[in-house]
């Protein structure tokens, strides 16, 4: 077997030995995602998503349910 | 047409703010905003869609505006589980030469936290708000909604958001609606409702798949080049119903940095052929947390919208098409906590075969003789400011 196919495969059963690592650990993961939405990069993350919008809707840029294509 | 973005320099002013600590489970908090705004199109959308039109677009204009917004948030925790909110802002845009977009803005909200559980909450919210400039383009606006958030055991986290928004816009003194030539300035009324799911598989990637819905009714006070353009009678109420689809993986290589890239397909039906399209978007979106309370982040939103039904030029059978990009950038500065400077960028672009260049002949006074919606624009708004909160 070349090279490349042994990597490929060695690559394949890491990942898929990663997915079922990751899906056997979620059965006990509700506190951990709402620690994870918590983070403060997320947080932050989506506090200037919503203040952008706020602002955008504000200044009349967008109007109505965020269409402009809609509107004019 | 695509147009390179001209930004100025720009400045913002120092800012104040108001505190107060009060007892029994009550807080207040104040913050106070200013700030420098320079928008290099200040009147897209603002006069209607027609270009040959009274009162259409005479073109690009830029303008620089100084804005200052008060803020004012009252929390009171009624029990251990359930805090009850309210909520006011009030903002001044001064623009230096637009007078059309003179005027301000009166929000207030009443809200509702109530926790069940971790991971198990229900907020709904009662929101007004009060718009102030010209006369056709004064409108208050009403919007109760509902945030329901339930975490399964998996880890999977659901939200449900609802809201209604009724936008009534000011009427003649004897109580008629005059005829607008835009859609953006009618009576609307709204329902939209939007299913969010989240899950993180592993400590650095989470996956988000949202769907929404929406149904809008838009009055029929039309003049006859709006009424033209929809394809509906001058009196006839637009009616709208539309559902989107979202997904987006959001990755966290480490700590600091947080980027997602997803995709967003959506549809609305119409009863006017003029707003009936599919249209589907490219979403990038990425956040950096620098050190001592400096933060980036970049948002990308590249859509194409097709008009299947939209036959715009009666010569031949293609229908409209639209390519938009709306790219953000903003830049974060915390020296101290209730401090924080920012300087934030929004450029959006639209170019379609429905618009003034795709004919280059015109008529008499100068006028596009087939193209007859304003489809083809671009904006530039750079806004820099300085917030104090407490």
């Amino acid at each position: 077997m070349p090279w490349w196919r042994r990597a490929g495969n060695a690559a394949f059963a890491a990942a898929l030995l990663a997915a079922l690592g990751a899906s056997s650990c979620a059965g006990a993961s509700a506190t951990r995602t709402l620690l994870r939405e918590s983070s403060p990069i997320v947080r932050s993350h989506q506090q200037i998503r919503e203040e952008l919008a706020a602002r955008d809707a504000a200044s009349g840029l967008i109007l109505k349910g965020g269409c402009p294509v809609c509107q004019w | 047409m695509v147009r390179l973005a001209i930004t100025t320099a720009l400045f913002a002013s120092g800012a104040s703010a108001a505190t107060h600590d009060l007892s029994g489970g009550l807080d207040l908090t104040a913050a106070a905003r200013v700030g420098v705004l320079y928008d290099d199109n200040a009147l897209l959308g603002r006069r209607g869609q027609f270009l040959d039109a009274p009162g259409a677009p005479r073109g690009r204009e830029d303008d620089v505006a100084a804005v200052q917004a008060v803020e004012l948030d009252l929390g009171r925790r009624l029990r251990r589980s359930s805090r009850v909110t309210l909520g006011s802002r009030f903002e001044l845009a001064q623009l230096r030469q637009t007078d059309e977009l003179a005027g301000y803005d009166v929000a207030t909200s009443l809200g509702l936290e109530q926790r069940f559980g971790p991971g198990v909450e229900l907020a709904p919210v009662f929101g007004l708000l009060y718009h102030r400039e010209e006369p056709q383009w004064s409108h208050r606006t009403l919007e109760p909604g509902l945030r329901a958030r339930y975490t399964f055991p998996s880890g999977l986290m659901a939200e449900l958001r609802y809201r209604f928004t009724r936008q009534d816009f000011a009427r003649a003194a004897d109580g008629t609606a005059e005829p607008k030539n835009s859609y953006a300035n009618v009576d609307f009324r709204g329902h939209r409702a939007e299913i969010d799911l989240r899950q993180w598989f592993l400590h650095w990637l989470r996956l988000n798949i949202a769907s929404d819905f929406q149904a809008a009714e838009y009055a029929g006070n039309l003049n006859t080049n709006l009424a033209d353009y929809a394809g509906l009678d001058a009196g006839t109420e637009r009616k709208d119903v539309g559902a989107g689809a979202t997904g987006a993986v959001a990755i966290v290589p480490w700590a600091p940095l947080l980027f997602s890239v997803g995709s967003r397909y959506e549809v609305n039906r119409s009863n006017s052929d003029a707003f009936t399209f599919g249209a589907i978007h490219g979403l990038a979106s990425a956040l950096w947390t620098l050190h001592r309370g400096h933060a980036l982040y970049a948002d990308l939103d590249y859509g194409r919208y097709a008009f299947p039904d939209e036959q715009f030029d009666r010569r031949f059978t293609n229908t409209r098409l639209d390519w938009r990009r709306d790219v953000s950038a903003v830049y974060r500065f915390e020296p101290i906590e209730p401090l924080r400077a920012e300087v934030a960028i929004r450029r959006i672009d639209s170019v379609s075969n429905d618009c003034a260049a795709f004919d280059p002949r015109r008529d008499a006074f100068g006028l596009p003789v087939y193209s007859r919606s304003y489809s083809c624009y671009g904006r530039t708004r750079v806004e820099a400011s300085v917030r104090w909160e407490f």
